[in-house]
């Protein structure tokens, strides 16, 4: 092991000096033939025949004079960049060939990296709470007063919250700017189980009526709009006419479900108006269940939650039919299979192009016959065709593949700035080296 | 080529010039290869060239270095010395090698049973 590694070294060396080792064997191999002729001499030959048998006996001074280089450098490293210049010159030499090939490869490897990406933000990648597993949510929207009432009423959840998006105009910046706010309640930082990256999030002191005005940020607000200020925490920044103290801010990694929000504030600070009225139900609640609680039994928890407020508030909340549904399912449940329908359609498409590429490359092995033969009949042995051929594709496969991951970059934001409906709740589509894993094995 | 000359197994001659140098001192690749010429008597057929591959191995590993020197015509020739760590690694191929040997000479002299 040592020893391969001593050796290495010593060819990377001898591979960066090569000149200065050539010379000195060169000097060497001379000293050698002298003293051989010398030999001979003594032995009684003539000066003539002397030479000539110290020539044989030493051997083939080229033959051994390119041995020497291969063992003291790194012939297999010549060898690819002498293959990779020629597969560069032969490509540039087709050029129709070339850029039909990479872009056939570019196209299928692009579309399915693409949907790739989608799907795994969407579907494969866990949501990004703490125990996802026990997050719930429902179809119908709620009031702040129902939220609080399903908190205190139900022995269901260990924490949640609820959120409205609204728009709040950030005049910090050189110029004003429309920013989504979530109006919100302490519950949902607790319900979601992530804490504040700096800072921290709202408290329940704070989540009151006249309250005071603080703030929390989203990652992307904090970078953007206050250049990642590290001593951001207890500043004032203004919001649509009042100053709000930040106290804190979220990771990268989190986003409330189904929404895209640049500030988080109390609902009940911002919107007092709204936050003791029961009558608008126009918040998404997010609930923790207890550990051990099942969704039958919150279901069955819920109903009789619907009941007591239906009887409580008859005008404002008759014919509630509260269904808990997992989070996980919630935020992927219609898209679910209609991704997986695209997938295998996209698949096929790179198939396609799979098959397109080698009959390309077929096409033109047919019409490079003629060079083969002759390279082979020049003393190209086998495996090195077979090596040189294999570096033109496989120089060929990353180009496409290069391409590919281009487009893919390029059609995965198509798809999240077309933001089809379905996927609204996606903020966080982007690739990460699953997709690019994904994305490398279709390189033939 | 002469019939009556035997060809070296690979790898075989690093191994001779290990020992070559282990045995006789500082050496240049010309006395090398007269040496392991005269100690086989004129059996071995070596391309004295071949030497120098088998050097280079050597040096490459570690187990032989190398420094220039005046040789006995008073020409520059490089002189070669066994290190410690080349005298470890001889003395476990040769072990190594004499096991071999003694199992090939046993199995050559089975008798033909019929």
């Amino acid at each position: 092991m040592f020893s391969r590694l001593r050796v290495l070294v010593s060819r990377i060396h001898g591979w960066l000096t090569i000149g200065c080792l050539d010379q000195d064997f060169e000097q060497e191999l001379e000293g050698h033939m002298a003293l051989l002729t010398e030999e001979n001499i003594r032995r009684g030959l003539t000066p003539e025949e002397a030479r000539r048998d110290a020539r044989l006996r030493l051997g083939g001074v080229t033959q051994l004079r390119e041995i020497h280089r291969e063992l003291q450098g790194l012939p297999w490293l010549e060898t690819v960049v002498q293959d990779l210049r020629y597969a560069l010159r032969m490509l540039r030499k087709n050029p129709g060939f070339t850029v039909v090939a990479i872009l056939t490869l570019a196209l299928g490897i692009g579309a399915s990296t693409a949907i790739f990406t989608v799907i795994n933000a969407v579907l494969l990648r866990p949501l990004l709470y703490a125990n996802p597993q026990q997050l719930v949510t429902w179809r119908g929207n709620e009031s702040l007063l129902d939220v609080d009432d399903i908190r205190g009423q139900s022995r269901l959840f260990s924490a949640g919250g609820a959120v409205n998006a609204e728009t709040m105009d950030y005049t910090g910046g050189p110029e004003p700017l429309a920013v989504h706010a979530g109006y919100l309640d302490a519950g949902l930082f607790q319900a979601l189980g992530v804490p504040a990256m700096l800072g921290r999030t709202l408290s329940p002191e704070e989540d009151r009526l006249g309250g005071p005005r603080v703030v929390v940020l989203a990652y992307s607000f904090w970078r953007e709009c206050l250049a990642g200020d590290a001593n951001v925490v207890g500043k004032t920044i203004p919001l649509s006419g009042n100053h709000y103290t930040v106290i804190g801010v979220m990771p990268a990694a989190f986003v409330v479900p189904e929404y895209d929000l640049d500030v988080f504030v109390s609902l009940r600070v911002v919107y007092p108006e709204a936050a003791a009225y029961r009558g608008v139900h126009f918040m998404r609640s997010y609930w923790r269940l207890k550990p051990g609680v099942t969704l039958a039994q919150a279901a069955a928890g819920m109903a009789a939650v619907d009941a007591r407020l239906a009887a409580d508030y008859p005008s404002y909340d008759k014919g509630r039919h509260t269904v808990p549904v997992p989070l996980q399912q919630w935020v992927t449940g219609n898209v679910r299979s209609a991704l997986w329908v695209l997938f295998g359609a996209v698949g096929m498409v790179l198939l396609i192009a799979c098959a397109n590429f080698a009959g390309l490359l077929m096409a033109r092995t047919v019409t490079r016959r003629r060079e083969m033969v002759i390279r082979a009949t020049l003393g190209g042995g086998r495996h090195r065709l077979i090596r040189q051929a294999l570096t033109e594709s496989t120089l060929l496969a990353v180009l496409g593949g290069g391409g590919g991951l281009l487009l893919a970059n390029l059609g995965t934001r198509l798809l999240v700035a077309a933001k089809p409906a379905a996927l609204a709740h996606l903020n966080g589509v982007s690739m990460d080296p699953a997709v690019l894993l994904f994305g490398w094995p279709y390189q033939p | 080529m002469r019939k009556d000359r035997s060809e070296i197994l690979q790898g075989t001659l690093d191994l001779m010039v290990l020992k070559t140098l282990d045995a006789m001192g500082p050496l240049h690749g010309y006395g090398i290869a007269r040496r392991i010429e005269q100690i086989s008597q004129e059996v071995l057929q070596i391309n004295q060239g071949t030497i120098y591959a088998s050097l280079v191995r050597l040096l490459q590993k570690g187990w032989i270095s190398g420094a220039w020197g005046p040789s006995e015509n008073k020409r520059k020739a490089r002189f070669y010395s066994i290190t410690k760590r080349g005298r470890k690694q001889l003395a476990a191929k040769a072990e190594n090698w004499e096991r071999i040997a003694g199992v090939m000479g046993r199995v050559l002299q089975l008798e033909v049973r019929r």
